[in-house]
């Protein structure tokens, strides 16, 4: 488990209801990959004002840095404990300026 | 979905010094029940001669040495608790169905709920159950006022007990109840000295038990009313969609209580992902969180409990308590601003699901 993010390694994810007996259920055809899929997408717009960015790697994942670096990672909560290390700008969600340079990524 | 959990249930009982933590613990113990509870204690001097009493009271008592469980003595926790186990299985020690674990007057009792799901073979054994706080009637406003541990036990908690209130004046009882209101509206509020089902509400209903969830949910949607009056204000936002109606300032300026609502369901990621990252970066000042959300295509509606960085695996209720299907989602939360925490979601969710 990490200390820092409460996150146990090798269990699924609260969040994860595709396949996950803990977790809330939802739609019968939508795969633990397709889940995922979003999630990679979403995360990636948070990722992107510090130049990171993850992929799909089976039931891990791969975060990259802007410097090519790269990190396997097992859960949401470990994207963020690693990002803080390897990319220049950290995911804080209450930070205002953060959250404009997002919004401004969209559009 | 977790229907059943037939994990031996944990519950923890804080409070600040002298708030009467061992005197609440030997009238549980003291009652036909208590022969099913396991206690694990931590030897300060000043429960040195507490525990001795215990003792007398029931077998199954571990006392953990060397100081604070809550922080240097995570791995005696650990060992404390298996041991106990360990014990029951193989017959060294007398039956029980619950732990109790009691923390010294200073403790803040959250690392023990990550101690609990850290540990992964602990993790399937056992569970957290409520979070107990006792409240001195005659000094407990004070106190909370002073002492930032004291506040942040009665912020943290799912029960406050008011324990001397037989001896306390009229005056000092209103005074810590409306302290205990401002810290915490959403706890149940239990008197030491009157409360019959004392037991019931203690140990038989938790927020973390699939059994007592929706007993659990409507208590604290209960409460929403009244702190929507006590000092709130309404605000709408650029899209309509989100309105957090009740801001209540304390003097301290601190510790915040606030709750979120909206009409419109959630997306199920974009929200996670919003949490997940408020957590990590905030997880300390975001003392609990304890939510009713209406998420698409989900078994029912989802109710969500965090206390700090822990966050127990969501469960659903079967159906709504009520025809409102909006969600609402009440934080606890000090130093951080209600305003901010409102936007942010607000943002993620408007940017994250038109992705």
């Amino acid at each position: 488990m990490c200390a820092a993010c409460g996150v146990l390694s090798g269990t699924p994810d609260w969040m994860d209801r595709a396949g996950n007996p803990e977790g809330i259920g939802g739609k019968k055809d939508e795969t633990r990959r397709g889940e995922r899929q979003k999630l990679i997408k979403m995360v990636n717009i948070l990722l992107g004002p510090g130049k990171a960015k993850i992929s799909d790697f089976g039931e891990k994942l791969i975060l990259k840095g802007p410097t090519g670096k790269t990190k396997i990672v097992d859960s949401l909560g470990h994207v963020w404990v690693e990002a803080d290390k390897i990319g220049l700008r950290p995911v804080d969600p209450l930070d205002e300026a953060f959250l404009e340079l997002i919004e401004s990524s969209k559009t | 979905m977790i229907k059943n959990d037939e994990r031996i249930p944990v519950t923890v009982l804080t409070g600040f010094l002298g708030s009467g933590k061992t005197t609440l613990l030997q009238k549980l113990l003291g009652g036909r029940e208590g022969a099913g509870v396991a206690v694990l204690m931590n030897e300060l001097g000043e429960v040195a001669l507490d525990d001795l009493y215990i003792q007398k009271m029931t077998e199954t008592t571990l006392v953990l040495k060397n100081g604070c469980v809550c922080c240097s003595m995570r791995s005696d926790l650990q060992k404390g608790l298996r041991e106990l186990i360990d014990g029951r299985s193989s017959g060294t020690v007398p039956p029980f169905d619950r732990i109790l674990i009691e923390t010294t007057g200073l403790a803040d009792p959250t690392p023990i709920a990550q101690t609990l799901v850290g540990d992964l073979m602990l993790r399937r054994q056992v569970r957290l159950a409520n979070i107990i706080t006792t409240i001195d009637a005659i000094f407990g406003a004070g106190q909370i006022d002073t002492h930032p541990e004291s506040m942040r036990q009665a912020a943290i908690a799912d029960r406050l007990v008011l324990t001397k209130t037989d001896i306390a004046e009229p005056e000092q009882i209103r005074q810590a109840r409306e302290k205990i209101h401002q810290v915490n509206p959403v706890a149940v509020l239990l008197d030491a000295n009157e409360e019959e089902s004392l037991w019931t509400q203690l140990f038989d209903i938790d927020p973390f038990n699939p059994k007592t969830k929706s007993t659990e949910v409507q208590a604290w949607l209960k409460c929403l009313p009244k702190i929507q009056t006590a000092g709130s204000r309404r605000f709408s936002d650029k899209t309509g969609r989100i309105q957090q109606y009740h801001q209540e300032q304390h003097k301290e300026g601190e510790i915040q209580t606030f709750s979120i609502r909206t009409e419109t369901p959630l997306n199920w990621t974009a929200f996670c992902i919003w949490l997940s990252a408020l957590i990590h970066r905030y997880g300390p000042q975001l003392l609990r969180i304890k939510g009713l959300l209406n998420v698409p295509d989900a078994l029912g509606p989802v109710v969500l409990n965090t206390v700090q960085s822990h966050i127990t695996p969501p469960m659903h209720l079967e159906e709504w308590p009520s025809e409102d299907h909006s969600s609402r989602i009440v934080f606890i939360v000090q130093g951080i601003s209600p305003e901010r925490v409102e936007y942010s979601l607000r943002c993620f969710l408007s940017i994250l699901e038109n992705s």
